[in-house]
């Protein structure tokens, strides 16, 4: 920090002899010595202070990341191994159409299992073809959807499996 | 400065640049004041949260040390006079504790003879020549006339000038 290069110009009553000079500059400097975690509390303010989030918090956000992976996939194996849940446990033949996993009703659920299966390259049941094209495919998927989300559709489709 | 003025984590990187190039200048700033290592400390980390806190659209017409100065020496005199409840900043300047006598010999009498200068006297003598900051760059961080700190650095170096200690190194 320190620049002596403009008091050779100096009148002699406002000039320091270098020599002089730089043992005062000698005296001052290192006095004080920064520790790291000084270092890191003030940078970290400011990485927080800017928008970045920082690192302290960042090794503590990538300390968690491994235990919710793995509850989730606890979580998505108890949910495919659960009954009612799974594909394997729906019926080929639902009494109301669209209602893929028998539960009585139509709902969002009923549209991911058959998306699921149909994912998976699982065979699905025959009695899943809603749109009654032959096939079993997105478009039965989107069907029941379309059955899920209308209001008035849940009674009007209760025909007993009038597209099976 | 323009990079931290932006925010984001170019800001952050260029704070943290600023923070590299001046934080010794700080903490050995702080310390004449406080003479006191973990006061030095905390000073220098409030400097430095006050700095952060003016970006962005932080707006430098000078050097950032005569920006950094007068903020320094408030938060150290503020921090003395909550310990030692002093009225006035320049009491707090007038009562600072000598420097410490660190080192042998020579360099230790140079203490001394530093110690010996009124206070005023000392912190001009300090920013122009250990500081390097100008004449000019003196009085801004100051807040005070180009022709007091001449008053004040001439009134130094006569004293520096007859000092048995000292005057060998005008005699060369």
């Amino acid at each position: 920090m320190s620049t002596r290069d403009t008091r050779q110009s100096e009148p002699d009553d406002l000039h320091l002899p270098d020599e002089l000079a730089e043992r005062l500059s000698a005296m001052q400097d290192g006095r004080v010595f920064v520790p790291p975690d000084v270092d890191r509390a003030v940078l970290d303010a400011a990485s927080e202070y800017f928008g970045q989030e920082p690192a302290v918090t960042r090794r503590l956000w990538l300390r968690y990341v491994g235990p919710i992976a793995a509850a989730a996939m606890i979580g998505l194996g108890v949910w495919i191994a659960w009954p009612g849940m799974s594909p394997k446990t729906v019926q080929p033949k639902p009494v109301v159409r669209g209602d893929a996993d028998q539960n009585g009703t139509v709902d969002i659920l009923d549209a991911f299992a058959i998306a699921r299966v149909i994912d998976a390259g699982q065979s699905a049941p025959p009695g899943w073809d809603f749109n009654a094209d032959g096939k079993i495919d997105r478009d039965d998927v989107a069907v029941v959807a379309g059955l899920a989300v209308s209001v008035s559709g849940k009674a009007d489709e209760r025909d007993g499996g009038a597209s099976s | 400065m323009d990079a931290a003025n932006r925010g984001g984590p170019a800001g952050a990187r260029a704070f943290e640049a600023l923070y590299y190039r001046y934080r010794d200048w700080v903490i050995n700033t702080a310390y004449r004041f406080t003479q006191d290592r973990d006061a030095a400390l905390d000073v220098m980390q409030e400097v430095f949260i006050y700095l952060l806190s003016k970006f962005p659209g932080f707006v430098l017409v000078a050097k950032l040390t005569t920006f950094l100065y007068p903020v320094i020496k408030h938060t150290a005199m503020a921090a003395r006079r909550k310990s030692v409840r002093f009225a006035g900043s320049d009491e707090v300047l007038a009562d600072l504790p000598a420097p410490d006598m660190a080192g042998p010999g020579d360099s230790d009498e140079i203490e001394h003879v530093l110690a010996r200068l009124p206070a005023q006297q000392r912190e001009v003598l300090l920013l122009r020549f250990v500081d390097g900051l100008s004449i000019e760059e003196v009085a801004l961080a100051l807040d005070i006339p180009v022709g007091t700190v001449k008053s004040r650095i001439h009134h130094a170096i006569r004293t520096l000038r007859q000092d048995p200690v000292t005057k060998k190194y005008f005699e060369d």
